[in-house]
């Protein structure tokens, strides 16, 4: 069997941190697995009003906000050192940090649709009644995806 | 920071077509977070749903406060500000001098010095809350905290809607692998 490419969704909560350590556990000792570190962050908003105090204001704003994912983004940065600690390869683990525009679902699938994974380890949402909100991702993605086996940090 | 007006229709306008033109809550209350922070010059944001078994208010929605801060443990209603639960807003103007929060030590080290929590209600039961976190001392206008509380109310009919149009997706994928041979009775024709 050839190289696992296995996808870590990881959004800084409690349980991602678990599925982190779950992969680490699980398939940095199998030595042929490759891991795609994942983090899809809200493209910041575009604003445009008329009145142009508030753009301007709300503009000043957004240099806050880019720092703060710039901080979001280096924290990402040391769970890819993390699991490289834990036992995998450098070149065997890719962190990925990008903008989207819709849900985390979306991005999960349009990057597995383009890179085709075999493996996904991804956490329960935290929360029953934030389930109950915001849905599931872990449920939406087994409806999505076919051929690809799933596991479930709980 | 004195008792400036903050809000005005612009931000106002701003922010609730956020509301209107997400169709996920998730996506929403990220967006909303951080409008509500560039906005108001505030360091961050939370939007929560009250789990009413535990007691627990449980993040939909967040920005501007670090991991560690929001990993700190979990939020439960009656310890921290508890009077946003009975449907009040709560404007801890100082930190410093508040009694209220259920961990002083991580808020301060986390660099807030101002929180406001506003109910998220939805036909008078209290579903939620939406927190704002200052770095400095904010005493808010009446007026702006008006805004908030209309912006909260918002925030409870976008949330009961998405769980609405979620129920009905669901509906509709368990309907839409249904064949019609079993929907319909074969004695009908």
């Amino acid at each position: 069997m050839g190289t696992q490419k296995l996808l870590l969704p990881y959004n800084f909560t409690d349980r991602d941190r678990k599925a982190m350590e779950f992969t680490a556990s699980a398939f940095a000792p199998q030595g042929d697995v490759e891991v795609t570190l994942f983090h899809a962050y809200l493209s910041l908003p575009e604003v445009q009003v008329q009145d142009r105090e508030v753009t301007e204001r709300l503009r000043g704003g957004m240099g806050y906000l880019q720092a703060k994912i710039s901080e979001l983004e280096s924290d990402f940065q040391n769970i890819r050192d993390e699991l490289i600690d834990r036992g995998f390869p450098p070149a065997r683990v890719r962190a990925v940090f990008r903008p989207r525009k819709k849900e985390v679902l979306d991005a999960i699938l349009d990057l597995h649709h383009r890179e085709r994974f075999n493996l996904i380890v991804v956490s329960r949402r935290p929360g029953r009644i934030g389930r109950f909100f915001a849905g599931s991702l872990h449920t939406k993605l087994i409806d999505a995806l076919t051929n690809v086996t799933i596991c479930v940090v709980s | 920071m004195g008792r400036e007006e903050k809000i005005d229709i612009d931000v106002f306008k701003v922010v609730s077509r956020a509301i209107a033109h997400s169709d996920s809550l998730e996506a929403m209350t990220a967006y909303l977070s951080q409008l509500l922070v560039a906005a108001l010059g505030i360091k961050g944001c939370s939007i929560f749903a009250l789990n009413p078994e535990t007691g627990e208010l449980e993040i939909i929605g967040t920005f501007g406060l670090r991991v560690s801060f929001l990993n700190k443990g979990p939020v439960l209603s009656k310890k921290s500000i508890a009077r946003t639960l009975k449907g009040t807003p709560v404007v801890v103007s100082d930190v410093e001098k508040a009694r209220v929060l259920q961990y002083p030590d991580q808020t301060r080290a986390e660099g807030i010095r101002a929180i406001i929590s506003l109910p998220v209600v939805l036909y008078g039961q209290v579903i939620g809350a939406l927190r704002l976190y200052h770095r400095e001392v904010w005493k808010i206008s009446d007026r702006d905290l008006d805004s908030l509380l209309v912006l909260a109310e918002m925030i409870g009919l976008a949330m009961s809607f998405t769980r609405l149009a979620q129920g009905l997706h669901a509906v509709r994928e368990a309907v839409g692998g249904v064949h019609m041979d079993w929907l319909i009775s074969r004695d009908e024709g």
